[in-house]
């Protein structure tokens, strides 16, 4: 059923249209002429208006009009019905004036079926009207960006978000070309740029929506931009982590220096997600260069070529990279675009294009020895937490480094201590070389023979092994191969001599027997180089020449490797005095366990001289456990060597740690024929890294982990909890009263307390929790892995923190005294989102205020709501700040009157005059001011000012005797100036000091009473006097009162309100009265508001008032008028 | 077939994995259905933000058609290359 309006001139035509109407179940309202028409409209609200229309209706064109600017009228459907075929003209005819005609004469059903098709069409456009108002609404309320893009790409429509998000307004940008978003369904990241320069990385999710009839973008745009950098960040620590523990596994596992390094820059490029890593080693050869050894990344192939540096001397010195070599400290340029390098024409990297330059020193105990350049193409920030595990990657290179180099050094000595070990035979003399040139001199016939060994160099010289003449053995001479024939044989590796002079070879003595041809046979080693010669000299001339050549080679082979063997001998025997020499010590045990070989460093490290140890069974002298020694032989037996650390004893009895090295020896026959025992002394080593370690990641005092290590392993719970869904929690936890007990106690005491808590904190969490202590008495507990939905979880650690409480309800014993002391808790779970470390430490602190504040000795969880409460609160004080600042804080004076002698003075009362918020009362901004510590600054300018009105007040008569009460709170009074200020303000202004009053309250009483009597003693001696505030509230100790140098007692109003109904508050105030009265004080009623507190009051012997009663804390402008009007007596 | 050479202006925001993977896709484009046809420019609005500004740029990466007539723009990466033909109406 709807609701018809029929307005027509003709009242025939009215009824017949209504009767009709009607019967179809229509409500119908008539109207015979359009004066009246729009009062009905705007009564019924019909949903259509039908109206008769003529040829230049003036009225009818009149009436619609009005209609249709009525705004809540919107939406009325109108229809003209005309009687004639002409075509509406005038106003009328224009196309938003009506919704259509129907022209008679028209049929019953027909115009029956037109307005039920008009009514229709209505309905619709009611509908669509009413979603596209809720749909704006919700378009409006959305924090996202909302812009509407038609299919051409021009925005339609926005809301206020999109218009923030792009900087611009309405106007311009709707009906602006957005583009066509490509993504619908999806979620896509696109810039926004804000044209000086920044951007905003916005996430955009476009969907498909009908707009005005045809089908539309909507595009919702949600700022990401802070989410984008978190994650970044996040990300690059993540990876700089994972490369760390990588390069780890490579450095544990690393055999040889070049493949360390190649893997390290492999590894830092796959996982790191570095565009170029390469290692560099600095050279001490001149010019200082550094030396690209190796390099990973896409076009790395260039730092190979480069010409680099660490001297400060060359323009190559001047790089990022020689800088870190020299300084041995990180060197970093997030953004050389941003931030150009100064030596960026001698810096191949940023020449090549790269934008985030990282250089980290690779340092032994001698300084910095090479350079790990890790580059990305990306300008990006390094965080904290990645340029610390990437040091801490350096560090462990650079150890990886060193420790494969002095392997390999080790294995060098190793080897020729096996060579001195397997007893190569050094006992070969003269002999066997004077019986081969015997021999040779036999069998080929030959008058001289000698064996001769070369000394190369640029000059090379020969000495002989053995000379013999005929049969006899002459003595040894040396000569240059150069005046000789050897020359020409060293050369070509042997020589016919067919014409000899005779003195081509020296002789050192004897006869010389004349010699016509000879061989020269270059003796080789088994590389092939030369080691020195045969030379065999004829009497006669030369007959078989092949004989000859044959035999000689049998001779050179033996020569040769004898040559060789004692070439080498003499080397073992150089370096077995080496052995001597080396850190380590260096042991050779039989197979009966006794020491074959004993040297001086193991003298140093076991304190047994090399005479004593031998022959003893090396467990004797320095095994720390049988078992372990034993184990270890076995070991050696077994798989023919042993590596590993071993404790033992120093003769002296002190423990030793050393790393072992103990490889079995073989006779030639494969044997166990002895055993080679190199030991290095680590034990300090050892006991520096677990000093490094408990310095670093644990605190010294309680051996709980600190807040590095705490950091560390929330980082790697946030990973696995991010990995796995599950839920952890991080519980901040402070001692109430922690403080005060310290300072009470003593530090000793303080300490000890701490270490019993971290007990404790230990014996409520389970193993797999971590306590930390973050530094005073601030301790945290990690529990990672609870259950993966999160109020399960909240429930789990709510038991925790409950267990916590528990563990602390016995009290602490120190010293033989029982304490007791509580716990206040924060607790902010983790896992549900992407949270950084930072971020849940704060938000678990916060809560951790929270619980504080709650009354301590509980616990209270993070919500959202606490971290807006504290910007909100910065806010404030912010705010409070400026106003100080400004001086936006004025007085208003509330009258204080005596029965005998009306108004005595005024109490002054601060208000605050916001520009923009108006006079704003005590009770919101006190609070603050106190908190923070404002009020010392807000109090020196009430003092002043408060002055200032009694210097006002001495300049009348009238005036003049007034006094000036004046609120102190007791941190404004604690402060050390405090008198001091008031002295400057009492100066600088020239008010009386007898006039003006400061009240103080009880809570002054909380701390060293000594010291606040002997600054109201001082300001006394002044001549200011002193009210006790709000007597009554708080401690009101008798033994106080009387220790306080008091002028007058201020019941306080609570008690004055209810003095007529609560016989409590009655018996109170008339004992304040008395005790005022006992001790020489004034009383003055506060809040003082009928005149039954009056009387009740004065009937009691209570002479001083303030209250509302006699007047409200009037401006200090009206003040003149309140006082002029007089006649304030009290009767 | 249109005729005559297709003008396209990529605008991006630096050189962020977002900017260079629409570049990357235009190039395929440019390099593949379109060769010889079309001459690109990229246009990175934080180097030239008067370029962005008088071409109106509300986000990149953008695709500005610029010839022939009418101007089309996309907004996205262009990782949908039928996609990116169909809005900047270039029949292939």
């Amino acid at each position: 059923m709807s609701c018809i309006l029929v307005v027509d001139h003709d009242p025939a035509s009215v009824s017949v249209t209504s009767e009709l109407l009607r019967t179809l179940g229509h409500r119908v309202h008539e109207a015979t002429h359009t004066d009246h028409c729009l009062a009905l409209v705007e009564r019924h609200h019909p949903d259509l208006v039908l109206i008769g229309i003529r040829p230049g209706d003036v009225p009818a064109s009149g009436f619609i009009r009005s209609l249709r600017e009525q705004p809540q009228l919107q939406g009325i459907f109108v229809v003209g019905i005309s009687s004639s075929r002409a075509e509406p003209s005038g106003a009328l005819a224009e196309p938003s004036c009506v919704d259509g005609f129907i022209t008679r004469p028209v049929s019953d059903s027909e115009f029956v079926s037109r307005v039920e098709g008009f009514l229709q069409l209505k309905g619709a456009q009611d509908a669509l009207r009413r979603s596209e108002s809720r749909f704006r609404r919700v378009i409006e309320r959305n924090a996202d960006g909302i812009i509407i893009v038609s299919r051409d790409g021009r925005v339609r429509m926005c809301n206020q978000a999109a218009l923030w998000l792009f900087q611009i307004g309405e106007d311009a940008l709707i009906s602006r070309d957005f583009g066509l978003p490509l993504t619908t369904g999806e979620c896509t990241e696109v810039e926004v740029p804000h044209g000086d320069g920044g951007y905003t990385v916005m996430e955009m999710r476009v969907v498909d929506i009908e707009w005005d009839g045809s089908t539309a973008w909507l595009a919702s745009l949600r700022d990401v931009t802070e989410r984008y950098d978190a994650q970044k960040a996040l990300e690059a620590s993540n990876r700089a982590l994972r490369l760390v523990s990588a390069c780890n596994e490579t450095v544990l596992h690393a055999g040889e220096e070049q493949e360390l390094l190649e893997q390290i820059c492999r590894t830092a490029v796959t996982i790191g997600g570095y565009d170029l890593v390469w290692v560099g080693l600095a050279e001490t050869s001149p010019g200082h260069p550094i030396q690209p050894v190796h390099w990973a990344g896409q076009g790395a192939g260039f730092i190979g070529d480069a010409e680099l540096s660490w001297d400060t001397g060359l323009r190559a010195g001047l790089a990022p990279a020689g800088e870190a070599i020299r300084e041995a400290r990180p060197v970093v340029y997030e953004d050389t675009r941003a931030v150009p390098l100064a030596s960026a024409e001698v810096e191949p990297a940023v020449q090549h294009g790269y934008g985030r330059l990282i250089y980290l020193p690779l340092c032994s105990e001698r300084g910095a020895f090479g350079v790990l350049g890790l580059y990305g193409r990306d300008c990006q920030r390094v965080t904290d937490e990645e340029l610390s595990l990437l040091l801490r990657l350096s560090r462990n290179l650079a150890f990886g480094i060193e420790h494969v180099r002095t392997e390999s050094e080790k294995q060098r000595v190793q080897e020729t201590v096996l060579k001195v070990a397997s007893g190569v035979s050094a006992t070969v003399g003269t002999e066997f070389f004077e019986q081969l040139a015997r021999n040779m001199n036999q069998a080929l016939g030959s008058v001289i023979s000698m064996v001769a060994r070369v000394n190369m160099g640029e000059d090379p010289t020969a000495e002989t092994l053995s000379v013999i003449v005929h049969d006899e053995l002459r003595e040894n001479v040396g000569f240059r191969l150069a005046e000789t024939p050897c020359l020409e044989a060293f050369d070509r590796g042997s020589l016919v001599l067919h014409e000899l002079s005779g003195s081509e070879f020296p002789l050192n003595s004897g006869d010389r027997p004349d010699t016509s041809a000879g061989v020269i046979w270059r003796l080789d080693n088994a590389a092939g180089q030369p080691i020195g010669f045969l030379i065999t000299l004829f009497a006669w001339p030369l007959e078989e020449e092949d004989f000859v050549y044959n035999t000689i080679q049998i001779f050179a082979s033996r020569a040769e490797a004898e040559i060789e063997r004692r070439n080498t001998d003499v080397r073992i025997r150089d370096q077995a005095s080496l052995l001597d020499k080396a850190q380590d010590a260096i042991i050779v045990l039989g197979m009966d366990q006794r020491v074959l070989f004993w040297n001086q460093s193991a003298e140093r490290l076991y304190g047994w001289s090399a005479e004593e140890a031998f022959g003893q069974p090396l467990e004797t002298l320095v095994a720390d456990s049988r078992d372990q020694f034993s184990k270890t032989f076995v070991n050696v037996l077994h798989d023919g060597e042993w590596k590993g650390e071993i404790a033992q004893r120093h003769r002296d009895g002190h423990s030793l740690i050393v790393e072992g090295r103990w490889t079995m020896v073989r006779d030639d026959d494969g044997r166990p024929q002895s055993m080679l025992v190199i030991n290095t002394d680590i034990t300090q080593r050892k006991e520096q890294e677990r000093e490094i370690e408990q310095l670093a990641f644990f605190d010294p005092l309680t051996r709980l982990p600190n807040r590095r290590l705490l950091v560390d392993r929330l980082q790697q719970a946030l990973v696995v909890s991010g990995r796995n869904g599950q839920i952890g929690a991080l519980l901040f936890l402070d001692l109430d009263n922690f403080k005060i007990l310290n300072d009470t106690l003593g530090h000793d005491l303080g300490d000890e307390l701490l270490r019993q808590v971290a007990v404790r904190l230990q014996y409520a969490v389970r193993r797999s929790d971590t306590v930390a202590r973050l530094g005073g008495d601030e301790f945290v507990v990690m529990l990672p892995e609870m259950d993966p939905v999160s109020s399960y979880a909240a429930e789990q650690v709510a038991i925790v923190g409950e267990k916590i409480l528990e563990v602390f309800r016995l009290p602490f014993e120190l010293s033989g005294q029982e304490f007791f002391i509580t716990p206040s808790i924060g607790i902010a779970l983790f896992g549900d989102r992407a949270s950084s470390v930072d971020q849940l430490l704060k938000r678990a602190d916060l809560a951790m205020y929270q619980a504080k504040e709650s009354g301590r000795n509980s616990i209270r969880f993070f919500d959202e709501h606490m971290e807006s409460e504290v910007a909100n609160r910065a806010a404030r004080e912010k705010e409070l700040r400026r106003a100080i600042r400004e001086r936006e804080f004025v007085l208003f004076y509330q009258p204080q009157l005596e029965v005998e002698h009306g108004v005595i003075g005024f109490e002054a009362l601060a208000r605050w005059q916001h520009p923009k918020q108006g006079i704003i009362a005590p009770g919101q901004f006190i609070p603050l001011a106190e908190e923070t510590g404002l009020i010392v600054e807000l109090g020196r300018l009430v003092l002043t000012q408060a002055c200032e009105q009694l210097v006002i007040w001495a300049r009348s008569t009238d005036t003049a005797d007034l006094s000036l009460s004046v609120n102190v709170s007791a941190r404004q009074f604690r402060h050390p100036e405090f008198v001091t200020d008031i002295r400057a303000a009492l100066e600088k202004t020239g008010a009386n000091p007898r006039r003006l009053r400061l009240e103080v309250t009880e809570t002054l009483l909380l701390e060293d009473v000594g010291q606040v009597v002997a600054k109201m003693v001082s300001l006394r001696e002044l001549g200011i006097t002193f009210s006790l505030d709000d007597f009554g509230t708080g401690y009101s100790s008798l033994f106080y009162l009387k220790t306080l140098p008091l002028d007058q007692l201020k019941i306080d109003q609570s008690f004055v309100r209810d003095v007529l109904d609560d016989p409590n508050d009655a018996v109170i105030t008339k004992t304040v009265i008395r005790l005022g009265q006992s001790m020489g004080l004034s009383v003055m009623a506060e809040g003082v508001e009928t005149r039954e507190h009056l009387d009740f009051l004065r009937d009691n012997g209570c002479s001083a008032y303030q209250g509302f009663y006699f007047s409200e804390p009037i401006p200090a402008a009206d003040l003149a008028d309140y006082l002029g009007a007089g006649d304030h007596e009290l009767t | 077939m249109s005729n005559g050479q297709l003008q396209l202006v990529l605008f991006i925001t630096g050189d962020g994995t977002r900017g260079q993977r629409a570049v990357g896709n235009l190039r395929n484009l440019c390099s593949g259905v379109l060769s010889d046809r079309c001459h690109y420019e990229i246009v990175d609005v934080l180097e030239q933000p008067d370029r962005a500004e008088a071409s109106r740029i509300m986000a990149t990466p953008t695709l500005v058609k610029t010839s022939p007539v009418p101007d089309r723009r996309v907004i996205g990466d262009l990782s949908n290359a039928d996609d990116v033909l169909a809005a900047l109406e270039i029949d292939v």
